[in-house]
């Protein structure tokens, strides 16, 4: 296992390379000055344009492309991540202060659309061709077909406009606020962030068990004179669970990218929605650090489904 | 009816309802099992004898009943009549494994391959409290597959299918099967014990070595049945004497003169009016196209459905 | 439910027994389709949008672009289906209108991304190598990126306009593509007829092209449904924060921008909601069609 992951790790080195050098080549294509990504604002005001050529032949800017990659790169090592355009504050400070929101929002949704999505995809198989089983697929087909962002406002319309049963937006200070407040901010976010991937979950739970059900081993497992709820939930769902936890780990950057749409929407003040306003603001070095750490979480996770059906199937072996 | 009788079919037929159409797929199937014999059900593919199977087992898929006929298993001179049993009832899942055990064909796919080995014969043990715990059933699970002569059981009994060979995965359904001491084993290979045996294949050689009796099957109907010899010796009906032709057999060498039955198996959705394998015949007459000739004793102890009885001309030669 | 599975096994036997037989169409793929309801609504529904979209002139007497002052937030009447947006512009006719650009733009770029995709893994797959080694890391980097932040980043560096985003679209999209095909063709080249047409001295990219793609045709149109769908809805979502098509063209994510305004929200849903429907009622269609066509294209189910 340990092997497993440090070799895992190492090999995706030279891609995590590859890509930080694309992310180096993007922020030298934006429009800006790159004396800025590396001053704070304030500093930056106060200099002369000959002191700006000074600083820059300081600085080392008037050097070779490569060369000024490599040092960027030992910052970002070092935990140099450069300055906000906007705040010159620290792009690491601006990222610590965005990622609780948007973790709790994205493992809320994360934890609503796995458990939702294989319970109901699992009803769904084992009430095949019924009225349930048809309604849970135009739901989920329209999951799926409805752009996010209108699913969100639709229901900020009728739940929190016209009804006042949740609040319209924002998140609460993380401390000293009740847990059920916090809920009550957290519910819509997550639901709606969650559900396009709910109903992804949802449709492949549910062919993957109705395949595990036609399989010979079902067949042997009743003939053992087991109980059909121990043949359909243990020996059917835990050979079916395994294609969909893939899947799941496969659809984990929709959610990234879902964030980015679905925070904007309930100014949810997430790493997303400080992603959009650096974009609009041209902010290069807070747009290009988020990506670039979005990014890790993809390669990250995709270590992590490895190890989990390497967990969940005892036929695949880590090496 | 003779107090050895364990498993008894009368007038079976079974339809299958798939693809919105009706597929009639047994057509009246009557035979009788005997405890501790083995009765070899033969045909080729499609026939309808893994449908026979599954039908005493409580196991037709959703689309597809008994439409008439009777199914009896005699359990402790008790009557049961599993064709009138709810197939997922409680006394029908009784029967499984304790009453009658099923191996399928393919034993590769046949164990889950997310669950251990041992795991899954414990399943079938403490299912039928054949063990009162978890550790008593390893026990049980080690010696049975001790028995089928799985070398190093104690470790074997932790592995996953996929650490068995095809052979040791056979002999794995196997103890499974036996776990339970079944009255009736019904399976695609193979034979135990003192249990009665309802052997499912196409392979005649197989047949030939086992078999105390034999039922051939050919597009839903036992055509001709019998004791083992009687058939072999005299097969009475074309389809099983052409069957026999197209077999080599052993010791006879390299040059023996096989035929292959022509043509192929009708349309199960577009049969033949009369006789099933009338298209096929080498002795198909009129009336053999018109209807499904009748059961017929053409000696004690063996039946056979066809006009023209080949026992009887081969008697007159 | 058993009762019912009886029910339904009745009506089957009472039919065959009177002999009445449905008349089935020859070609398999057809008629799983046709079998299938949902895919024969989701062709229903493309179709129309498409005629309506394609056809706007004729089923609106608006251009979408002049304003009426004295029309401004005018609810749906008579003259104007759908009412009017915030500067008297009718929505029935910019829906119309708009939907020529988003389907466009979501159509073109699944096309676009499909045969830059599907060629570079026909060639990458069938002849292995070093060419195939340099695209698949290159589409291992662009898989690394959530396609979201992809597009945005991309967005930033060439600036919003409609040819951009079909750019960016099929630059960002062709990844997927190219797995699929990649993959197909690595499992297609094994088998013997192609082994065959080899040793008939055929050029491989001949065999290759005309001999093995056409068996992988199945999976690449679902793929291009899927593909399509995904880009209408990212159009809309870029439109919606300001960040896709420039707001002086309608597209169904400009129409639906309005929406960001909360008073918009609340009082006038004509100016959003019409809008949001076509977009979600496209898209499930596309998704109808994709999953028809993955049930009716794939051997391994029977009928």
């Amino acid at each position: 296992m340990g092997t497993y992951i440090s070799r895992k790790v190492l090999s995706l080195i030279p891609l995590t390379l590859a890509i930080s050098f694309l992310i180096y080549l993007g922020m030298e294509l934006m429009p800006g000055d790159a004396v800025s990504f590396l001053l704070p604002p304030d500093a930056l005001a106060s200099l002369s344009p000959e002191q700006l050529e000074q600083m820059r032949e300081a600085l080392g800017l008037n050097a070779p492309f490569l060369v000024r990659y490599f040092r960027w790169l030992g910052g970002i090592l070092r935990g140099d991540f450069g300055y906000s355009l906007q705040s010159g504050v620290p792009v690491s400070e601006i990222l610590m202060n965005h990622l609780p929101a948007t973790l709790e929002l994205s493992i809320a949704s994360l934890l609503m659309s796995s458990v939702l999505g294989i319970v109901l995809g699992m009803i769904s198989a084992l009430r095949k061709g019924t009225l349930l089983d048809h309604t849970l697929d135009v739901v989920g087909m329209i999951g799926v077909a409805i752009p996010q962002f209108l699913l969100g406002l639709i229901l900020v319309l009728l739940l929190c406009l016209n009804t006042n049963v949740f609040p319209v937006g924002g998140r609460m200070a993380y401390a000293n606020q009740p847990l059920l407040e916090r809920l009550n901010y957290l519910f819509l976010p997550a639901l709606v962030n969650g559900f396009s991937m709910t109903a992804g979950v949802m449709r492949y739970a549910r062919s993957s068990m109705l395949d595990s059900m036609g399989r010979d081993y079902m067949k042997t497992a009743r003939a053992k004179g087991l109980p059909e709820w121990r043949v359909n939930f243990l020996h059917g769902l835990r050979a079916a669970i395994t294609p969909v936890v893939v899947l799941i780990g496969f659809r984990l950057p929709m959610l990234i990218g879902g964030a980015v749409v679905i925070e904007t929407v309930f100014q949810w003040p997430g790493v997303g929605e400080l992603f959009i306003k650096a974009i609009r603001a041209q902010n290069t070095p807070v747009v290009m650090m988020i990506a670039f750490f979005s990014v890790l979480i993809v390669l990250m996770s995709s270590i992590l489904v490895d190890i989990v059906t390497a967990w969940l199937d005892p036929r695949i072996k880590l090496s | 009816m003779d107090n050895n009788t364990i498993i008894s079919v009368r007038d079976l037929h079974v339809n299958f309802y798939n693809n919105d159409r009706c597929n009639r797929v047994i057509r009246g199937v009557n035979f009788d099992l005997k405890k501790g014999k083995i009765l070899c059900v033969v045909g080729e593919s499609g026939c309808g004898k893994s449908v026979t199977a599954n039908a005493i087992m409580g196991l037709l898929p959703d689309l597809s009943r008994i439409e008439q006929g009777e199914i009896h298993f005699y359990d402790n001179d008790q009557d049961i009549r599993i064709d009138q049993l709810p197939r997922k009832g409680r006394e029908m899942r009784k029967i499984r494994g304790e009453g009658i055990a099923m191996i399928f064909q393919d034993p590769m796919t046949s164990l889950n391959p997310v669950f251990t080995v041992g795991y899954q014969i414990n399943e079938a043990l403490l299912c039928h409290h054949q063990a009162k715990n978890k550790k008593e059933a390893t026990g049980k699970s080690i010696e049975l597959l001790k028995q089928m002569g799985i070398p190093l059981p104690e470790k074997r009994v932790g592995e996953y299918p996929h650490q068995f060979s095809g052979g040791m995965s056979q002999r794995a359904m196997i103890a499974m099967a036996m776990s339970c001491h079944p009255k009736v084993l019904m399976l695609e290979l193979k034979n135990q014990e003192g249990t009665a045996i309802l052997l499912i294949t196409h392979d005649m050689g197989v047949v030939a070595e086992l078999a105390d009796e034999i039922a051939v099957m050919y597009m839903g109907n036992i055509i001709e049945s019998g004791e083992a010899r009687a058939v072999m010796k005299n097969p009475s009906h074309p389809y099983t004497k052409a069957l026999l032709d197209s077999i080599p057999v052993l010791g006879r060498g390299k040059d023996q003169d096989l035929q292959p039955i022509r043509g192929s198996t009708p349309d199960p959705y577009n049969r033949p009016k009369g006789c099933q394998f009338a298209p096929r015949c080498d002795y198909c007459t009129e009336c053999c196209t018109q209807q499904m000739p009748e059961e017929q004793i053409v000696e004690p102890g063996h039946m056979c459905r066809c006009f023209h009885n080949l026992f009887k001309q081969g008697g007159d030669a | 439910m058993r009762n019912k599975l009886d029910r339904k096994m009745d009506a089957i036997l009472r039919r065959e027994e009177a002999g009445v037989r449905r008349k089935t169409i020859q070609n398999r793929t057809l008629r799983k389709l046709a079998s299938n309801q949902l895919s024969v609504l989701g062709i229903v529904i493309f179709a129309v949008i498409l005629v309506l979209c394609v056809g706007a002139p004729l089923f609106t007497p608006y251009d979408g672009i002049s304003m009426s002052l004295a029309e401004r937030y005018a609810p749906p009447s008579a003259e104007h289906w759908l009412g009017c947006d915030q500067i008297g512009r009718d929505i029935w006719t910019r829906i119309l209108f708009g939907g020529r650009i988003s389907i466009g733009v979501g159509l073109g770029s699944a096309l676009i991304a499909t045969i830059l995709g599907v060629s570079l893994g026909t060639i990458a797959g069938f002849k292995g190598g070093l060419f195939d080694g340099i695209v698949m890391k290159v589409s291992e980097v662009m898989m690394a990126f959530p396609q979201m932040i992809l597009v945005l980043i991309m967005v930033t560096i060439t600036g919003p306009s409609l040819w951009n985003l079909i750019f960016i679209f099929a630059v960002t999209g062709w990844p997927s593509m190219y797995r699929m095909t990649r993959s197909q063709m690595l499992s297609l080249r094994e088998e013997e007829y192609v082994q065959a047409l080899n040793a008939f001295g055929i050029s491989p990219m001949i065999i290759a092209f005309k001999h093995v793609l056409p068996n992988a045709i199945g999976p690449i149109f679902v793929n291009i449904t899927l593909s399509t769908a995904m880009f209408i809805l990212q159009e809309t979502a870029l439109s919606f924060m300001n960040l896709g098509v420039p707001l002086d063209q309608a597209t169904w994510g400009n129409i639906l921008n309005v929406a960001q305004d909360i008073s918009v929200l609340k009082d006038y849903w004509w100016m959003w909601l019409p809008a949001g429907i076509m977009v979600t009622l496209f898209v499930l269609s596309i998704n109808f069609i994709g999953d028809g066509l993955r049930d009716a294209t794939d051997p391994t189910q029977i009928g």
